[in-house]
């Protein structure tokens, strides 16, 4: 059971990290920063999403994925 | 990245085509897919605040939001012009300013002025100062040869214009002086400028990619 347990957590954290590594900026057609330095990206289609400044930006593309949002519908 | 829907609920982003944020780190968006401003605290929409139809809402191009958090939205027609319309923080119509060209991209100042891109007859857009296009004088922008596809202000009000040949121009409009901060080899769709981290980051949607750059003009990053 604990090898069970094992693999599947070491799977889900590495789809979040794959995921994490492909921002995946697709047509990008508005941008806008809030007071905390956050840029929110107007993707065109159904999204936008939130990358988090909360790191200096050249690491940024590495660990948004710790607060980056997406705004979809429900 | 395309995370699990994080509890917005109902159908609030339809083909966003701009985004600005108030003082109170409100997230507005202009979509061009169903002609609304959806308006968010963190991922969660507050419904009290959004614009349809019904507030006048056509088809906006762009939204900016000024320092008295107050909602400029460029709203063209369809016909050739372009509505400027301006809400209250509590959604209320102000005003409704007509343009006689579309206005692609709008960016408001913090003390009330407001720039603009326009079309003109010949189908170029430039970049305008909005006082000047209301009492008919040529633009300060055009005169100085800046032709934008898409721009924002700093907090200090100096504009920064993404132009179509790709020179990222900053702007002093209280003495018309530009300067030619860097290039990119496309037109941008998006510009911001962080005055805290000194960043600037543009948006290309043909490349699906926004580079990022200092203030002074270094190429630092891209975000892809």
């Amino acid at each position: 059971m604990k090898t069970y347990k094992l693999v599947l957590t070491t799977v889900v954290l590495g789809l979040s990290l794959g995921q994490a590594m492909a921002t995946n900026l697709d047509n990008p057609k508005g941008l806008a920063l809030d007071s905390k330095g956050n840029l929110y990206v107007a993707i065109q289609g159904v999204t936008l999403k939130a990358l988090a400044a909360r790191f200096s930006f050249t690491t940024l593309v590495l660990c948004s994925y710790l607060t980056k949002e997406s705004v979809e519908p429900g | 990245m395309q995370l699990p829907n994080k509890g917005i609920g109902g159908a609030g982003i339809n083909y966003p085509i701009g985004v600005a944020v108030n003082s109170k780190d409100q997230v507005y968006v202009a979509n061009a897919g169903d002609w609304r401003i959806t308006v968010y605290n963190g991922t969660v929409q507050d419904n009290t605040k959004t614009l349809t139809q019904a507030d006048g809402i056509h088809s906006p191009s762009d939204i900016s939001i000024d320092g008295m958090d107050n909602v400029w939205i460029s709203d063209p027609t369809g016909l050739g012009d372009t509505n400027i319309d301006v809400f209250s923080a509590n959604s209320a119509k102000l005003n409704s300013i007509k343009t006689a060209d579309y206005v692609g991209k709008i960016a408001v100042s913090k003390h009330g002025p407001f720039f603009m891109t326009t079309s003109d007859v010949n189908q170029a857009t430039r970049t305008a100062y909005a006082g000047e296009i209301l009492t008919n004088k040529s633009s300060f922008f055009k005169s100085s040869g800046i032709f934008g596809e898409s721009m924002t202000l700093d907090q200090n009000g100096k504009a920064y214009v993404a132009e179509f040949n790709g020179d990222v121009a900053i702007g002093d409009p209280k003495t018309h002086t530009w300067q030619v901060l860097f290039h990119v080899p496309y037109g941008a769709s998006g510009i911001a400028v962080d005055n805290l981290r000194k960043r600037v980051y543009v948006a290309s949607d043909d490349l699906n990619k926004i580079d990022v750059f200092s203030t002074a003009g270094v190429y630092l990053t891209t975000i892809q």
